[in-house]
């Protein structure tokens, strides 16, 4: 067993090995080493970084005036009614909701589960189209009428972000090539499951497009991605369905945003064979014991380990192991068996 | 001066690019300039969905190329890259 305190001292390979073969805190020591590692070196970059403030969960939404700073006008603040910009409340509203489905489907508190205040900034830039997780809050650009329109309207977009959060607390799971992808995936998986939640849609009735209420109707596509049909959500997606078409460019870190198409995909057919519910709980599950540098095998064998303990404790579907395994079977991925 | 800026990643992962040449007075060439040959080093390490920008300016003969994250973009530069998206 490796305790915490321990572990400082063994090197960063031989935890990362550790944390491969399931030592979780090994894994969290990992992960708050390079959580500790980043801050510090940002804070040698910047003086004037604030320091994470214990908090009790709370959204603050800011209003950046369509300049490129952040928290530079509290405009609301938890408890506080609506006020008179639609912005203000989408992004106060989407983020409780998110809070709230992430607490009662798995007991989270907030995205740090330690009540991380959740920090909104809206009207960010002029014309922004984009919508990101900066490791401490979310920043939400207005889109540029033209395209795309304000993205803190849109519930997945908000879950997509905040799960970036989550995920940078639970795996930490690096941003570039695989384990990027999969950083991406597990966003749009919860972007996914709570759209639907806050539509109460049934899986039919779902569209399983991410993305398709910030885009305008001149824009040349429906959504930006699609986990059902990866690739067809507009003009512009590149996404694959299948390991065959595997991105192996260097854009974008290594296709981080292309990529994700392939373990999207085995969600959404994994979902048609045993639910929505059943399969949040293995991914998130799964997200808990996975580590910084995993890719897509890893991921694989992660989430058939889950499901079978899940299983035994009656918590998901019988049928859930081999559900997943035949989902990632057809996008190309299955385990080799020794 | 002629341009060639790449703007990828973000939550769309669309890659806009823009070329073309546009006119900068001798102080705005200056400023612009000194920020490609000095970029700040990015302080973010968390950043997700963030765009990267990757700008290629040419002065006479000379090229300049620096990439930024959303962490560290100047405004100057930030500035620049609206009123030429604003043009195209
Ligand atoms: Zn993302």
């Amino acid at each position: 067993m490796c305790r915490s305190h321990q572990c400082h001292i063994v090197p960063p390979h031989i935890l990362e090995e550790l944390a491969k073969r399931g030592n979780i805190s090994c894994k969290k020591t990992l992960n708050d080493a390079h959580r500790i590692l980043a801050r510090r070196n940002s804070a040698l970059n910047d003086l004037l970084i604030r320091d994470a403030i214990p908090g009790h969960g709370d959204r603050l939404v800011y209003d950046s005036e369509n300049g490129y700073e952040q928290q530079v006008k509290l405009v609301r603040k938890e408890g506080e009614g609506p006020i008179n910009d639609l912005a203000v409340n989408q992004a106060y509203d989407n983020s409780g909701f998110v809070r709230a489905y992430f607490k009662e489907s798995f007991g989270l508190d907030s995205i740090d589960s330690k009540g991380l205040d959740i920090i909104s900034n809206i009207h960010y830039g002029k014309d922004y189209n984009n919508a990101y997780w900066d490791g401490d809050e979310m920043t939400y650009g207005d889109g540029d009428g033209k395209e795309f329109t304000n993205f803190a309207d849109a519930i997945d977009v908000v879950a997509h972000e905040l799960m970036h959060g989550i995920t940078q607390f639970l795996g930490n799971l690096e941003y570039r090539g695989q384990s990027g992808a999969l950083n991406e995936h597990f966003s749009d998986v919860f972007g996914t499951v709570i759209k639907q939640k806050f539509l109460k849609q049934t899986l039919e009735e779902a569209d399983w497009l991410i993305g398709d209420a910030i885009v305008t109707k001149e824009f040349p596509g429906v959504a930006i991605r699609s986990m059902k049909a990866p690739g067809t959500a507009n003009e512009f997606d590149n996404q694959p369905d299948h390991m065959d078409n595997y991105y192996s460019g260097a854009d974008d870190n290594q296709g981080v945003h292309v990529n994700s198409g392939i373990p999207n995909r085995a969600f959404y057919l994994c979902c048609q064979e045993i639910g929505l519910d059943d399969c949040a709980l293995i991914w998130f599950e799964t997200l808990k014991v996975l580590w910084r540098t995993a890719n897509f095998f890893d991921t694989l064998k992660m989430l058939l380990t889950t499901a079978n303990t899940l299983k035994e404790k009656k918590k998901v579907h019988d049928s859930a192991p081999e559900a997943v395994a035949r989902s990632f079977f057809e996008v190309g991925l299955t385990l080799e068996v020794a | 001066m002629k341009y060639q800026i790449k703007v990828e990643g973000g939550f769309t992962g669309i890659t806009k690019e823009y070329n073309g040449e546009m006119h900068f007075s001798p102080d705005e060439r200056k400023a612009i300039l000194k920020l490609l040959q000095n970029p700040v080093k990015s302080k973010n390490t968390g950043l997700r969905d963030g765009f990267v920008y990757s700008f290629m300016l040419r002065d006479g003969t000379s090229s300049y190329t620096a990439h930024f994250d959303e962490a560290n973009l100047p405004i100057t530069l930030r500035n620049v890259l609206a009123r030429i998206s604003k043009k195209s």
